[in-house]
């Protein structure tokens, strides 16, 4: 394998610093060494442990059967704490620190991994860990876009890996206490479902405005991170936490709630398989500046059982969260409280008859048990790509300006080849997938 | 009112007519539109047509319908195109009246309310063959009808071109009949132009006829307009349904009426919509102005990182509204390609025009993006054009720079993208590269060629399989069974047979498996169960993922053969594939795992039969319930008992309780189906739960009075009560008091008692049945209980003293406090006494300064220190001045000393707000001096502290949070007046805790309660001052704040601060007795609280005043 020096800086043009990030996907060995035994400690790896990494981080050091033996990231101060944290909690020195990720997945004494990455990398990576053999944990949206998405479930279900999606509102109780409701007919038929989401763009990296090309700290490997997404210089506006505004890493505020609000509107109307026959909306994209994802949005989608689902950010009149809407009356339901058109809805028990959704005894822990039991998890891979799918073509309605149709079952679009061009992307060589 | 002799019309017996002046037309105006007027039609009418012209506004109203309506007026009279009837009364829209007409015209309605008739109407008459005329604002309706927004294809929202300005109007049909009348020149307007946004306007949806003229300088500058501007249609028609849409937005300002070319638009149009002007209403984008894009390109060629994406933004609009229309996407494209062979064009703007070339570019680009995929510096951008361009000549330049190039990130971009275009051509070079000495090369290769994925690639793959390097053997076998899943079916299973072989890698062996169950759909058990042995975990966990999907009764029956005899880690994967897959062939396994040995299987099995157990495993469940050696494995098997989702279920549980329990564990089992009875809530086995609780049995008993209690309702109250007659136990009382306890209404309930203890005479029910009755607390058995106490039988007046001093209310109160007075027997004083001190609290009609004194009078009534101590510890409980003076007297008598100290303790720890007493002080200090409780002293010293400090700080509140609204900040919140300001409806109020940091003691800690940003919080008091005072109110907030005393708005200040005592002063004044209190709170984001404190005018703490939470 050739020597790579991946500390490429981006100085001046852009164009004479293209970087050559290494090889895609060279897996020295998959294969597993021993079978462990259900009472045996799953081995864990984490990647990525910026800002949801931290917290997922966390939540493995949390469970008594998962040791995390490893940690990967290309930012050299997120990857020393991390390694740090690990070890102060186990004490010892054991965790092992890796730059570059097919180093982690090409360990064979790892059972999972924990992906918690930019948008623009969940495909590349989440593939190559189903490739290796890994159980995977990963962060929603699923995928950067929906082809993707598509290449990353069949790699997940072809080689028999356990996927749990960061969807965690799945393992709160009145979330489930709602779509439990919905499921068991107490609003009757379901015509309609509000999901609304937040808008605008929070600076959650405290970096707004700092759009200035400049040298990016040495601590941090850019065009690694950069990887298949186009070369464009550095700034701190680009990066950690705020990544999600810009389209080329991100989906903006639609794709970063998809995978709650949505995910969980299908989960109540057990639609975890399908998507929308038809979507059209408006999206309202900033004209200047590099954070181009849409501030303002409201997408009106239609599924082939005729029920209508509006996703919006920004309108007052959509409340934030999930609201179905039947025949019989309403719930709603947001990360706050669940509400219902009438107290008699929610208050009369669930029967023996009636459909019980998961208890789960929490996201990370129904992970782990899965591992080991090798049942679904709450949120598996293909149920991930089926709510991120209905951000993905309200990006495509929206940046188009016009109504899509798409068949769930070949996602396809139809009579729309534009449209259906933007349903992948080109990726930054020397990265493919 | 109907005008100029038309036909009057009368329907539902409601008379049309309208409000609007229509007199405010002068003669004059009047004259000038009938000499603009055209004076024949522009088509010749089929028949008679009608119009029913519509002119309400529910919304605002603009003062030219009156002029609208005389025009319409004239151009029936003098034209004779139709006739038309003119209302602004929601009743006209009914099917049946409908029928009446050719067309609908909203002049200038506005902010239309239709209900879900007259919707229908209204849809059915356009979408049946009708026509829809909008004049100006007939867009601003329809905001709760979305169908009806897209047919009008626009919606209001707002005009930056006001009514007084001039400004430039296009035709983009300048050849179209109705455009005629512009004899194909722009022109200028003075009118108020309305902005109608995508995506209801849309020129893919209707043919656009005109639109502002963004190139004219004060169109375009007039103030609001955004980008999103750049397409504003003045006029348009389009098909809806069967029947046709004509809208135009002209018609603010009256001198229109009278301006001859309007006129004749409209006519055009009108007839257009009634039906008699065939006229062509395909959408078509805009003509491309030409200028326009070389202006955009010339701008977008100056652009670099970090500058103003505008001129792309724009680009963009012009491409995607286009997307269909060829030409103009050619004038684009030429554009687009000169440029990026511009070599002064930077990089970063080259980037921006490749991307958006992807979307519509040509083979036409070949030419200029094959020189920039060769250069390293540009390859990658030429790519996000070349890789979503279709045609041949693509794949022929990205297949011979591959050959050419010497550059080998180049060639891998290159073979990414003729991966992702899955270009079948590429097969043969793409096989030459497997072998390439390059490992980057070879990698990239083998994964475009499981892109392709023909068989063709599959030939080219699996001639590698033996020599591949070992870097690149798994993707390479990967990328093979990617082609197999498309091949078909001989050459996959060849592949597939090939690739499960053991000396493949195991990820690769579990795609392999997958494929070769997908190709053995009979008999799938054949493939699978070797698998499940396999010694390799990732082969192994994989065949389990299949068993999940197997849906065959005989093929899942046998693979769970001797299933049971597996190891336990396995057993719990295979349970956990039943579970996951719910095929109910795996149920007699998983019933049979129950008996296992390992308590991981046993609970992998009850997990799966919560999915696919029946009736049939009741008994079973029941069984390992009842010996469950931990907690979680019996919770387990009781909510799989409690939630088994077969109809047979119940049944099967009443039949199991009707046969006798012999044994321990059949007893136990007993009782685990009379608990899931109760949790399955199964009343059809009521009459066997009676049974059962009269059972001799005691735990069986006792578990049935449990189930009762989740069954039973107020109906079977009499069967209840004749139980309790019958077993007269506590157990089945609570049964009894619990089943009552679920009616909403108390009073009356306990009557189903009294009438049964008349009838019955077994004494010991009579005592049973009198307890019970004390427990309910019915008002109306009062008096039953005070006759029973003065019973001759001395037992049943004993019982019915019980019973009464059991009462959970505080009506006895009196009798209690007489039975104290009067009574010989010192057991029932003693008894009467508690009852009286608990009944005395409990008495929500006496505030808490009554319950003090009636407590110090109680005090008084007993001699004992016990009874007395009982005093002292409900005295502790209120911060006040009394209550203090009592406990300091106590500490005087040796035997109650220590109560008394414990009782001052409390009392001052409760002397909140504003009470600051010398007295307590003083107490507090004896204690410290003497007291022989060290912790106490402690305390005390601690309250003796903070008394100080604390005077004059309102520390009670209660609070009703968290109000918010969609997209609104802390600083909109401020302004919206919530429920709390507006008394329009009910709140919940809680109490608000007391700050727990004793450094600051004064913070009303609002975001330790509630969490999230932007938000609103209300909190309340009520201040009751023994005087008339002028007070200060000292305020500390964050953020904003408003402050209401007793109604009246007398703080604002809208800072964003941390909390810090006294950052505002009010002036105040209170009144005697009660000053209530409301503060809005409201939280931007990191800290959110508030703090008060009341002193006086001169700066000390305000005495005589305490604050109250909880009243009005």
């Amino acid at each position: 394998m050739k020597k790579i020096n991946r500390r490429t800086l981006i100085k001046g043009s852009v164009a004479a610093a293209a970087g050559f990030a290494g090889l895609p996907f060279i897996f020295k060995s998959v294969a597993r060494a021993s079978s462990p035994s259900p009472s045996n400690r799953i081995t864990v790896g984490c990647i990525g442990i910026g800002w949801q990494g931290g917290g997922n981080l966390d939540s493995f050091l949390n469970e008594h059967d998962a040791q995390v033996v490893a940690v990967c990231d290309v930012d050299a101060n997120h990857l020393r704490d991390a390694k740090r944290k690990v070890d102060s909690i186990y004490g010892n020195q054991d965790c092992k620190a890796y730059s570059d990720f097919r180093e982690l997945l090409g360990r064979p004494d790892i059972d999972a991994v924990c992906l918690s990455l930019p948008d623009h990398w969940h495909g590349l990576i989440g593939v190559a860990a189903a490739k290796a053999g890994k159980d995977i944990f990963g962060e929603k949206p699923l995928t950067h876009n929906l082809r993707e998405g598509r290449l990353l479930c069949d790699a997940v279900k072809y080689y028999g890996r356990i996927w749990q999606t960061g969807s965690w509102q799945r393992s709160v109780s009145h979330f489930r206490q709602a779509c439990e409701l919905v499921r068991n007919g107490r609003i009757g038929k379901i015509h309609t479902v509000e999901v609304g989401l937040p808008a605008g763009h929070a600076d959650f990296g405290g970096t707004r405005g700092q759009e200035t090309a400049c040298p990016s700290p040495p601590e941090l490997d850019y065009d690694f991170w950069l990887g298949p997404a186009p070369l464009s210089p550095y700034c701190p506006a680009r990066v950690h936490k705020n990544w999600r505004w810009v389209l080329d890493y991100g989906g903006g505020q639609l794709m970063d709630w998809v995978g709650h609000h949505v995910d969980i509107a299908h989960w109540g109307l057990d639609m975890d398989h399908t998507g929308p026959v038809e979507i059209e909306g408006k999206g309202e994209y900033p004209y200047e500046g590099l954070w181009n994802t849409a501030t303002r949005y409201r997408l009106n989608a239609v599924y082939e059982n005729g029920i209508q689902m509006i996703i919006a950010g920004g309108y007052d009149e959509i409340q934030d969260g999930t609201k179905w809407i039947g025949s019989d009356g309403w719930v709603h339901v947001n990360r706050q409280r669940m509400v219902t058109s009438s107290e008699t809805i929610k208050n009369e028990p669930l029967g023996a008859g009636d459909i019980h959704l998961l208890n789960s005894p929490g996201h990370t822990r129904n992970f782990l048990d899965c591992v080991k039991s090798r049942r679904q998890t709450l949120t598996p891979c293909e149920t991930a790509h089926r709510s991120a799918t209905v951000g993905h073509l309200g990006q495509i309605a929206m940046l188009l300006e016009r109504k899509i149709k798409f068949n769930p079952a070949t996602e396809q679009i139809l009579d729309d080849p534009v449209a259906e061009k933007m349903l992948g992307r080109t990726m930054r060589s020397p990265w493919l997938l | 009112m109907f005008k100029n002799g038309l036909i009057a019309v009368v329907l539902c017996g409601i008379m049309m007519g309208f409000s609007s002046p229509v007199n405010a037309v002068t003669q004059d105006e009047e004259s000038k539109i009938t000499a603009a007027m055209p004076d024949k039609p522009i088509a010749a009418p089929a028949r008679q047509r009608a119009i029913l012209v519509f002119s309400r506004c529910d919304g605002f109203k603009h003062s030219s319908i009156p002029y609208w309506i005389k025009t319409l007026e004239i151009m029936s009279a003098k034209t004779s195109a139709f006739k038309a009837d003119f209302s602004d009364d929601m009743a006209v829209f009914t099917e049946q009246n409908l029928q009446k007409y050719d067309a609908v015209c909203l002049n200038n309605t506005t902010q239309l309310k239709f209900n879900d008739a007259q919707k229908a109407a209204l849809m059915n008459f356009v979408k049946g063959g009708k026509g829809m005329i909008g004049i100006h604002a007939a867009t601003d309706n329809f905001y709760e009808w979305p169908e009806a927004a897209e047919m009008m294809g626009g919606q209001f929202k707002g005009h930056p071109w006001g009514g007084g300005g001039t400004w430039a109007i296009k035709l983009d049909q300048p050849n179209h009949p109705l455009m005629k009348m512009f004899e194909g020149k722009g022109f200028k307007v003075n009118d108020e132009i309305y902005r109608t946004a995508a995506p209801l306007y849309s020129r893919s949806k209707q043919l656009v006829l005109m639109s502002l003229d963004m190139s004219d300088e004060a169109t375009k500058n007039a103030e609001g307009v955004t980008p999103e501007d750049a397409d504003t249609g003045i006029s348009w028609i389009k098909n809806w349904g069967q029947g046709r849409v004509f809208y135009c937005s002209l018609g603010h300002n009256h001198y229109l009426t009278w301006t001859p070319a309007v006129l004749q638009h409209y006519l055009a149009g009108i007839q257009f919509a009634l039906g008699d002007y065939d006229v062509p209403t395909k959408p078509q984008a805009a003509p491309l102005d030409k200028s326009k894009l070389d202006e955009l390109v010339k701008q977008a060629k100056s652009y670099e990182y970090g500058k103003s994406r505008l001129p792309f933004t724009q680009l963009q609009e012009m491409i995607v509204t286009r997307i269909g229309a060829l030409a103009a996407l050619a004038e684009i494209e030429t554009a687009f390609l000169a440029a990026l062979q511009d070599v002064s064009v930077p990089y970063d703007a080259k980037d921006m025009f490749c991307r958006q070339l992807g979307l519509f570019g040509t083979e036409k680009s070949v030419v200029v993006l094959s020189p920039m995929l060769a250069d390293p510096k540009t390859s990658d951008i030429a790519r996000y054009a070349l890789e979503r361009i279709p045609g041949d000549a693509v794949d022929q330049a990205l297949l011979g720079l591959l050959a050419k190039t010497p550059d080998e990130k180049i060639k891998i971009g290159i073979i990414s993208s003729l991966g992702a275009r899955k270009t079948a051509s590429a097969v043969k070079p793409l096989g030459a590269l497997i072998q390439n000495p390059s490992s980057a090369l070879s990698a990239a290769a083998i994964l475009s060629l499981g892109r392709i994925g023909t068989t063709d690639a599959a030939d080219q793959l699996l001639a590698s399989v033996k020599t591949i390097s070992q870097d690149n053997k798994i993707l390479l076998l990967d990328a093979l069974l990617t082609c197999a899943q498309k091949a078909e079916s001989t050459k996959a299973a060849a592949i597939y047979q090939q690739l499960y072989g053991p000396d493949y890698p195991p990820a690769i062996r579990a795609g392999a498996l997958r494929g070769l169950v997908q190709m053995q759909t009979a008999q799938p058990e054949k493939v699978i169960v070797p698998a499940l042995q396999d010694k390799d975990m990732v082969v192994m966990t994989a065949a389990i993922a299949l068993v999940r999907e197997v849906k065959d009764t005989a093929a899942m029956e046998k693979i769970l053969a001797g299933a049971d005899s597996l190891p336990a880690d396995q057993q719990v994967r295979m349970l956990g594939a039943i579970a996951a897959g719910g095929n109910t062939a795996g149920k007699n396994y998983a019933m049979k795992a129950l008996k296992s040995e390992s308590v991981e299987v046993r609970n992998a099995a009850v997990g799966a039969l919560q999915v696919v157990g029946d009736a049939g495993c009741v008994e079973v469940l029941a069984q390992t319930a009842a010996r469950a050696s931990d907690k979680g494995e019996q919770d387990m098997a009781r909510f799989t008992l409690d939630s088994l989702s077969d109809k047979n279920v119940n049944q099967t549980i009443i039949s199991m309780l009707q046969k006798p329990a012999a044994t321990d564990a059949d007893k136990a089992v007993c009782r685990e189906l009379i608990r899931t009875t109760g949790q399955r809530q199964i009343r059809a086995a009521m009459k066997d739960m009676l049974t059962l609780a009269r059972s001799e049995d005691n735990r069986i008993r006792q578990e049935a009075i449990r189930a009762l209690q989740l069954i039973a309702d107020a109906s079977d109250l009499p069967e209840l009560v004749a139980l309790l007659a019958e077993k007269p136990d506590n157990a089945v009382q609570g049964l009894v008091v619990s089943v009552i306890g679920k009616q909403s209404q108390v009073q009356g309930s306990a009557k189903v008692l009294t009438e049964t203890y008349d009838k019955t005479q077994n004494k010991t029910a009579k005592v049973a049945l009198l307890s019970a009755i004390g427990r309910i607390g019915d008002t109306q058995t009062v008096d039953f209980l005070r006759k029973q106490a003065v019973a001759p039988d001395a037992e049943i007046a004993q019982a019915a003293f019980r019973a009464m001093s059991d009462w959970p209310g505080s009506e006895l109160t009196e009798d209690m406090k007489q039975v104290v007075v009067k009574s010989q027997d010192e057991k029932t004083k003693v008894i009467a006494f508690r009852s009286y001190l608990r009944m005395i609290s409990k008495d929500s009609g006496r505030s808490s300064e009554q319950i003090v004194d009636e407590l110090v009078n109680a005090m008084k009534l007993v001699d004992r220190s016990a009874e007395q101590k009982q005093v002292l510890s409900a005295l502790s409980g209120y911060g006040s001045e009394k209550a203090l003076n009592v406990a300091i007297a106590a500490m005087e008598n040796p035997e109650l000393k220590a109560e008394a100290e414990v009782a001052i303790v409390g009392i001052c720890s409760k002397i909140g707000s504003g009470l600051t007493s010398t007295t307590a002080k003083a107490a507090l200090q004896k204690i410290m001096e003497t007291s022989s409780n060290n912790s106490l002293k402690e305390q005390a010293g601690k309250i003796y502290q903070e008394l100080d400090k604390k005077a004059g700080y309102i520390l009670e509140w209660e609070v009703s949070a968290p109000y918010s609204e969609t997209q609104k900040t802390a600083n909109d919140l401020y302004d919206i007046k919530f429920v709390p300001e507006t008394d329009a409806g009910s709140v919940t109020w809680k109490p608000m805790p007391k700050s727990d940091n004793p450094d600051q003691f004064w913070l009303v800690n609002i975001g330790k309660e509630f969490s999230g940003n932007d938000r609103a919080a209300y909190i309340r008091t009520t201040l009751v001052s023994e005087a008339e005072i002028d007070a200060v109110f000292e305020i500390g907030s964050d953020d904003g704040v408003m402050i209401w005393l007793d109604g009246k708005l007398i703080h604002t200040n809208k800072d964003v601060r941390p909390v810090t005592p006294a950052s505002d002063k009010v002036k105040v004044r209170l009144e005697k007795d009660a000053n209530p209190v409301l503060v809005k709170v409201v939280q931007g984001s990191g800290e959110w609280g508030f703090c008060l404190r009341v002193v006086t005018q001169d700066g000390k703490p305000v005495n005589n005043m305490r604050a109250i939470v909880g009243s009005k």
